[in-house]
């Protein structure tokens, strides 16, 4: 009877043992996924703030272009800015918050701009030319300030690492 | 034409009127634009010229409508109904996203202020 008994009280224990090794390996298991969730997002974001970065260039070259003068430079690189604008906007929309609604009004701005030049780069009224550096140096500002707003969210995730 | 042009253009009319919608400059002479809040759709309206042209955009800013209708057209009275339509419904929808995006009232009311003070 007392073996028996002993015999229960140690499976009992045993079983005991096993459950808590599962938890710890449950709970292992899931801190190693959400880690790994954590660094792939931090590469993502790392990945957007290259292409914003990258944006935020082209954007700089094609407001100098319109500074200059410049009118079919200017007109090659709005229409490349567009579409690497909207590829970037379509990958990168988790990262955008509020930027969003700015960034697709730059990109109906593109749009009108990319029109525009293409139907009379070097016909434009001069309250078109005056418009044309108010929008592309708002393009600018507004791409570069996404840029360093990804970056420094890049910077605080590995501070926080 | 499309039929649906003329009933887009008289929505934003009234939706414009009621202060439900944001229009701003856009590139060329006489050209407005708005955005829905969410981004999806965009309309521009443009009254340059004898040209009145609207046009809508999907969330990729490509074309889903565009309609140009010239003067000339209604004085040789090849545009007629709908299309004569169209083109009146532009020119106003063009006035009121003028009044709105170059805050037009506003500056009258500031310019009748300050003729008034001297």
């Amino acid at each position: 009877m007392i073996l028996h008994d002993l015999f229960d009280w140690s499976n009992a224990g045993m079983g005991g043992a096993g459950l808590l090794l599962t938890i710890a390996a449950i709970v292992q298991a899931t801190g190693a996924k959400q880690a790994a969730e954590k660094a792939e997002k931090s590469v993502c974001r790392h990945n957007a703030e290259v292409d914003f970065d990258s944006l935020a260039r082209m954007a700089k070259e094609l407001h100098g272009y319109v500074e200059d003068g410049k009118m079919s430079e200017a007109r090659l690189r709005t229409t490349d800015l567009r579409s690497e604008l909207a590829l970037a906007i379509r990958q990168h929309r988790v990262f955008l918050g509020n930027q969003f609604i700015l960034l697709r009004e730059k990109q109906l701005d593109l749009k009108l701009v990319t029109d525009g030049l293409n139907r009379k780069s070097n016909d434009l009224s001069q309250t078109e030319r005056v418009r044309l550096l108010g929008i592309t140096g708002a393009i600018l500002e507004v791409l570069a300030g996404q840029c360093g707003e990804l970056r420094s969210e890049v910077e605080r995730g590995r501070g926080n690492e | 034409m499309n039929d649906q042009a003329l009933g887009f253009v008289n929505q934003l009319i009234e939706k414009t009127e009621q202060g439900k919608l944001s229009w701003s400059t856009g590139f060329e002479d006489g050209q407005y634009k708005t955005l829905l809040p969410d981004g999806k759709l965009a309309f521009v309206v443009q009254v340059n010229g004898s040209t009145n042209r609207f046009m809508m955009l999907d969330d990729k800013q490509e074309v889903i409508l565009l309609e140009s209708i010239d003067l000339d057209e209604l004085n040789r009275g090849i545009a007629r109904g709908k299309r004569a339509a169209l083109y009146n419904a532009i020119d106003q929808l063009n006035r009121l996203a003028k009044t709105q995006a170059l805050h037009v009232n506003e500056k009258l009311a500031d310019a009748e202020k300050m003729l008034a003070a001297i």
